[in-house]
């Protein structure tokens, strides 16, 4: 306390007076004196002050026989070995005498600071104490010694093989003593993390037999070492996976939570390969131990969350008996409410929607803003992945917009919006939704509102009087919510001929009154192909659309297995390689984009219809180049697409990160529509529409709604990389 | 590699920067401990557990736990295992408390910085994390001596100089049980089970229970000589065994053990706990039950608990008023007691005279209910309450009853809830500007509605908007807390615990035994 006081006193640098009483004890010829002045040198040093000058005098009393005293001046000595090493090695001496000291703790504190001294000269004095006590007869020495082994290592490699104290470590996987066996493997772990050549833990079957010996007696620490060991390990056949898995289940047991989810990882890992049987065995004995971890303080709860909502993503029927662990608490900070909605959605199936929609609902009831809005967003996504449940969302959904809460109503409709489109036959509720028309102000909610609108106009009685209230602020909607108006108006006009006086208004005030060419082009095309006939306009505009099948966000596949063996990592909570995060090295924009390469390659890879179906659309867009400005070489579009393809690659990524609808291959046949359009009809379009207008345009007519342009999207950059390899 | 970098301890009411202790496993990192508590307290309430620090260089992750007012930093650069260095932090704080006494204070740091730097030291070798188990660590770094202390203050001397010899130094064969320090010695054999189990739960409006659970500890206080082997048989009410399901578990639902407990005994025969203890206090398990039986909460026989409250709200002439009612009864837990006595369970049931409730009549402490207020309520009026005593501090009440020993009954809180002004705070602010005004009063005039019409409908919107505001003011749930001993809302109690083996305990010596319950509200949700 006192050391504090005078610390806030002077707060900038240590007393001068203060070293100097210091140095004064040090140096007394009273050893009680002594021995205070090292205890209040270390209270100093562990305060954070640096105490390094009095280097000189803590060394004289390095040579004593008390022990309490020696312990001290090597905790000071250890403290510097690691910020000051250069001045250690004046205490070298001592270091070697102290090795062979008849106590065990001094040998082990002697090569213990040893090993922090990272100065060159240090290594040629060192490897006759190291070499003793790999040997020694305290399992405490050993297991000291094993440590410094990989210190070593990292000051010089070459010595330590020389020496072959990376031999010895790997006997010491064999020895009796599993707190021995422990460090041996974390030492060696962190060698061959170090430099992978040396192939220090080289697991074979004799190996692999001693670590799970071990496994069951080291200590918790240990125990993690030894599961992160064995998940990097790679079983010979699935006799050996299974075994592994029989041996490392009992570890769920285990109080420590870092171990029951190495654990979890490991037998998650080899599961892969052992037979269906034995693997929804181990499944379900993993379900209650992530229970505990999610049920334990709030910091392992949300890095269990975290890794159950990876682990769902592979395996989505862990939990689902297990749905009411996840319910929400009030005061649950938000960032886990959310993770907690994210997994009870994953795991909704027929049984659980009741439980979990009048769980939803009560969510949608609540203050928070954010997580309001998430609980619709979940009703709905419930309700596109549940079949049978779709009515009971849709209810749930309705009663929701009866609240007349501002954004919840808003929330409710985007939603309901996403639910039409995957299942016909609910129109007998858009009466209610128009009801709040006046209160929608975001544009997601209006653009949503609006193309139930425009799907449905034919059994809207009113539709058009409907757009009309929505154009009388045309010129001061978001952009996104014009193109919506534009596309429901044409919409309405092909399904009711007689309402021609708004799509004639909606197209006079997008092509005279809009600054935004996106619009305008938009606006042109579809003017033009209304013009020119219209039931080909109603092939195009009225095609049926594809079903959404999901709209829960998931990891793209590579990325999923990458995080699924990094489990109980920083990585799985953050659900991005450790390199993007940390480390010393930025993760450079090359790496980014490799990866977005290499994943859209596997992409096209898997799925050759939607690369031939890109492969058509480059057709097309050379086609269209061809027809609209003659003059440019055909050519030119292969060159042209490289850098902007690889930026959509780059962009395109984590937008499908952020709302991945999944890719579908429907598209196709409206591009070829188009196409042929387009080829019969050679009026080049009216003044400055660019290419990307055109094709921008394009997206939105063959999709009608915005989010579903995303698999075009997708395919172009498919094809752009197609076409660099 | 996963390694523990550094460890900054500070106190967080104290305004000062500066650490009340840094210690660094590896080399001085690059960023500082003070501007890591800058960072640290830049970041907004409630913060998380693991913050991601971007902007510093390297980028770092700060893990963080708060323990009565220190806080415990540490950063971390590279890859790591989240959970391996929150549960090292916590392990570093159980054993300063252990070696410096509980509750752990900034100034018993301060005063031991030796004691503190040696355990550091000894728990983590180059970052690795080792020998967290406080009985190891008593064979290898001696705890602050209260002998030392005295002789200290008997001679005038200060410790120091008092003769190594005096004090017990560190033995020289080190303990070959990893929990069990060697040469225990006790003059009074005693062993304390203390079984505490939270309940966690949320409540429907109607009396429902939604999801209950009850996390249970088994927590050990062992104080015998030598390396005793010891045997502690649990037994599961009946009426639980088929809805815990699986027989292995022996009504434990999911236990967790500490690595003394002979995992394959308790696979062999579940519900036998065959160890030997580490010497003090420990945690000897901990498990989990789920109170509803298997997935299906309505055919369940629901759980009882003695606390129930019953809220209703949007009451009043005005609709502005709440008001809860709270019934505490001991009678349901009856039954659950009656079995308990029905298997009596010998001497061992002799319990230590300080402690209130036994498992025949167990009591109702400490009850209160917490009414968490949204942030649209300005202040409570007319608040009163037929028991106890309340108290209104920022945005939630508590209200505390006082429960004597055979308490059964009710108590009622209710309350007017004054809302805050119009456009006085934020999300009426919201609100408001969700109407689009321009546009609503161009439907307005645009539609044929007269003048009358337009008010009525004004008028309406009004109310409802009034009332929807009241609604958004009422709480939305009541957090219970209460505690009961002798009571287990599991229904797992001790069986028999006995010394079956080990060396160093005399023969005639019949250690004392003791076992108490303790029944807790963790974090039980009522919804209105």
């Amino acid at each position: 306390m006192a050391a504090n006081r005078i610390r806030s006193m002077f707060p900038v640098a240590p007393r001068k007076g203060e070293t100097f009483e210091l140095r004064t004890g040090l140096n007394s010829q009273f050893a009680h004196e002594r021995k205070d002045a090292i205890r209040n040198t270390i209270a100093a040093m562990t305060l954070g002050k640096d105490v390094s000058a009095l280097f000189p005098d803590i060394i004289k009393n390095m040579a004593t026989g008390d022990l309490d005293q020696k312990k001290l001046v090597y905790l000071y000595l250890m403290n510097y070995a690691k910020t000051h090493p250069d001045l250690c090695i004046l205490a070298v001496n001592t270091f070697v005498q102290d090795s062979e000291d008849p106590n065990p703790l001094i040998r082990a504190l002697a090569i213990r600071t040893m090993g922090c001294i990272r100065v060159d000269k240090i290594v040629d004095y060192m490897e006759e104490p190291l070499r003793k006590t790999l040997k020694d007869e305290s399992p405490y020495v050993r297991k000291t010694a094993a440590i410094c082994v990989a210190k070593l290592f990292d000051l010089n490699p070459s010595l330590c093989l020389e020496n072959g104290f990376l031999t010895t470590l790997q006997e010491m996987i064999g020895d009796s003593n599993p707190m021995v066996v422990a460090n041996s493997v974390t030492a060696l772990a962190e060698i061959n993390e170090a430099a992978p050549e040396t192939e220090a833990l080289a697991v074979t079957p004799a190996i692999l037999k001693k670590l799970l010996m071990a496994l069951n007696e080291c200590t918790e620490w240990g125990r993690i070492t030894i599961l992160t060991t064995l998940a990097e390990y790679k079983a010979a056949d699935v006799k050996e996976a299974e075994h592994i898995c029989e041996r490392v289940v009992p570890q769920f047991q285990h109080v420590n939570p870092s171990v029951v989810l190495a654990a979890v990882k490991v037998v998650f890992l080899h599961m892969k390969v052992i037979s269906a049987e034995l693997c929804r065995q181990y499944l379900r004995k993993m379900a209650p131990p992530l229970v505990t971890l999610v049920s334990s303080q709030p910091e392992v709860q949300y890095v269990a969350l975290r890794n159950i909502n990876l682990l769902l993503q592979k395996q989505p029927d862990i939990l689902t008996k297990e749905m009411r662990v996840f319910f929400c608490k009030y005061n649950d900070p938000p960032y886990v409410k959310l993770e907690k909605l994210e997994i009870m959605i994953r795991i909704a199936n027929e049984k659980n929607v009741d439980q979990l929609l009048s769980e939803l609902k009560e969510y949608a009831l609540e203050v928070d803003m954010d997580f309001v809005r998430r609980a619709v967003r979940a009703i709905g996504q419930c309700a596109i992945k549940i079949d049978s449940a779709t009515g009971k969302c849709v209810n749930v959904l309705l009663e929701l917009i009866n609240t007349k809460v501002n954004y919840v109503v808003q929330e409710a409709i985007v939603v309901i919006k996403d639910i039409f489109r995957k299942y016909p036959g609910y129109e007998g509720i858009i009466p209610k939704l128009c009801e709040s028309l006046d209160e929608l102000d975001e544009p997601n909610a209006r653009g949503s509102l609006i193309w139930v609108i425009g799907e449905y106009a034919e059994k809207i009685n009113n539709a058009d009087e409907l757009l009309q209230t929505f154009m009388e602020g045309f010129k001061d909607e978001y952009t996104q919510v014009q193109l919506q108006l534009l596309t429901a108006g044409v919409k309405l006009f092909l399904k009711k001929p007689q309402s021609q006086a708004v799509v004639q208004q909606i197209l006079q005030s997008a092509t005279s009154e809009c600054d935004n060419p996106d619009i305008r082009d938009r606006a042109y095309v579809y003017w033009r192909l209304l013009s020119k006939d219209p039931e080909v306009a109603k092939s195009i505009v009225l095609s049926d659309k594809p079903p959404i099948t999901s709209t829960i966000q998931s990891l793209p596949v590579g990325l999923l297995e990458e995080l699924l063996g990094e489990i109980s990592t920083l990585a799985s909570v953050y659900h991005k390689p450790a390199a993007t995060f940390v480390g010393q090295g930025s993760f450079g924009a090359d790496a980014v984009q490799k990866r977005a390469i290499e994943e859209q390659l596997q992409n096209a890879r898997e799925n050759p219809i939607q690369a031939s179906a890109a492969a058509k659309g480059q057709n097309m867009e050379n086609l269209l180049d061809i027809d609209f400005d003659g003059a440019a070489p055909a050519s030119a579009s292969t060159q042209t697409p490289q850098p902007g393809g690889l930026e959509s690659l780059v962009i395109d990524s984590p937008a499908r990160v952020a709302s991945p609808t999944s890719p579908t291959s429907g598209t196709g046949n409206n591009l070829d529509d188009l196409l042929s359009l387009f080829g019969t009809e050679s009026v080049a379009p009216a003044n400055g529409s660019t290419n990307s207008g055109v094709l921008a345009g394009l997206e939105g007519l063959g999709l009608g709604s915005q989010a579903a342009s995303q698999p075009q999207l997708q395919k172009k950059a498919n094809e752009d990389i197609l076409g660099l390899f | 590699m996963s390694a523990v970098e550094a460890l900054y301890v500070f106190d967080s009411f104290s305004p000062a920067t500066t650490p009340i202790l840094q210690h660094e496993w590896r080399s001085r990192p690059a960023t500082n401990a003070a501007s890591l508590y800058s960072l640290y307290k830049a970041q907004p309430s409630p913060r998380p557990s693991l913050i991601y620090l971007p902007t510093t260089s390297p980028p770092i992750l700060l893990f963080n736990i708060i323990h009565n007012n220190l806080l415990f930093l540490s950063p971390a650069t590279s890859e790591i295992e989240p959970l391996l260095v929150s549960e090292f932090l916590h392990r570093v704080v159980n054993v300063l408390e252990d070696y410096l006494g509980s509750p752990l204070l900034g100034s018993k740091i301060e005063a031991n910085y030796d004691i503190v730097a040696q355990l550091l030291n000894e728990m983590c070798d180059d970052g690795f994390p080792f020998t967290t188990e406080p009985n190891a660590l008593r064979d290898v770094v001696l705890p602050p001596s209260l002998m030392g202390k005295l002789l200290g203050s008997v001679t005038g001397l200060p410790s120091a100089s008092i003769p190594s010899s005096f004090t017990p130094s560190p033995t020289r064969t080190l303990s070959t049980i990893p929990w069990r320090r060697s040469n225990v010695r006790h003059t009074n054999n005693e062993l304390y089970v203390d079984i505490i189990e939270l309940i966690t739960a949320t409540i429907a409006p109607s009396g429902r229970f939604l999801s209950a659970r009850s996390s249970g500890t088994i927590a050990f206080n062992c104080k015998l000589s030598g390396i005793p082997d010891l045997l502690m048989t649990l037994q599961a009410p009946t009426n639980h065994k088929q809805k815990l399901g699986a027989p292995p578990s022996g009504g434990l639902g999911f236990p967790v053990f500490h690595p003394c407990v002979r995992l394959s005994r308790w696979k062999e025969r579940p519900g036998e706990l065959s160890f030997v203890p580490p010497d003090g206090k420990f945690v000897l398990a901990s498990y989990e039950i789920d109170l509803l039986p298997s997935g299906n909460p309505k055919s369940a026989i629901q759980p009882q608990l003695p606390v129930s409250v019953e809220l209703k709200s949007a009451i009043g002439p005005q609709s502005s008023e709440f008001e809860a009612r709270v019934f505490i009864s001991t009678a349901s837990l009856a039954p659950t007691a009656n079995t308990l006595s029905a298997n009596p369970f010998g001497p061992r049931s002799s319990r230590s005279p300080a402690f209130g409730g036994s498992s025949n009549n167990p009591t109702v402490e400490e009850v209160s209910i917490i009414f968490p207020l949204p942030p649209t309520v300005k202040t409570l009026t007319g608040t009163r309450c037929s028991r106890g005593e309340f108290q209104h501090e920022g945005r939630r009440v508590t209200w505390k009853i006082p429960t004597t020993s055979a308490f059964s009954g009710t108590a009622t809180l209710r309350t007017g809830v004054v809302v805050k002004s119009y456009g006085g705070d934020e999300s009426e602010g919201e609100e408001e500007a969700a109407v689009d005004n321009g546009e609503y009063q161009d439907v307005q005039t645009a539609g044929t509605a007269g003048v009358n019409g337009g008010n009525e409908e004004e008028k309406a919107k009004r109310e409802r908007q009034a009332k929807r505001k009241m609604e958004m003011a009422m709480p939305r749930c009541a957090l219970v807390a209460f505690s009961v001993k002798g009571w287990l809302a599991s229904g797992v109690k001790v069986d028999s615990l006995k010394v079956v083996g080990g060396k160093g305990l005399g023969e005639g010596v019949k250690p004392y035994k003791g076992v108490k319950y303790l029944t807790k509200a963790g974090d039980i949700e009522v919804r209105c």
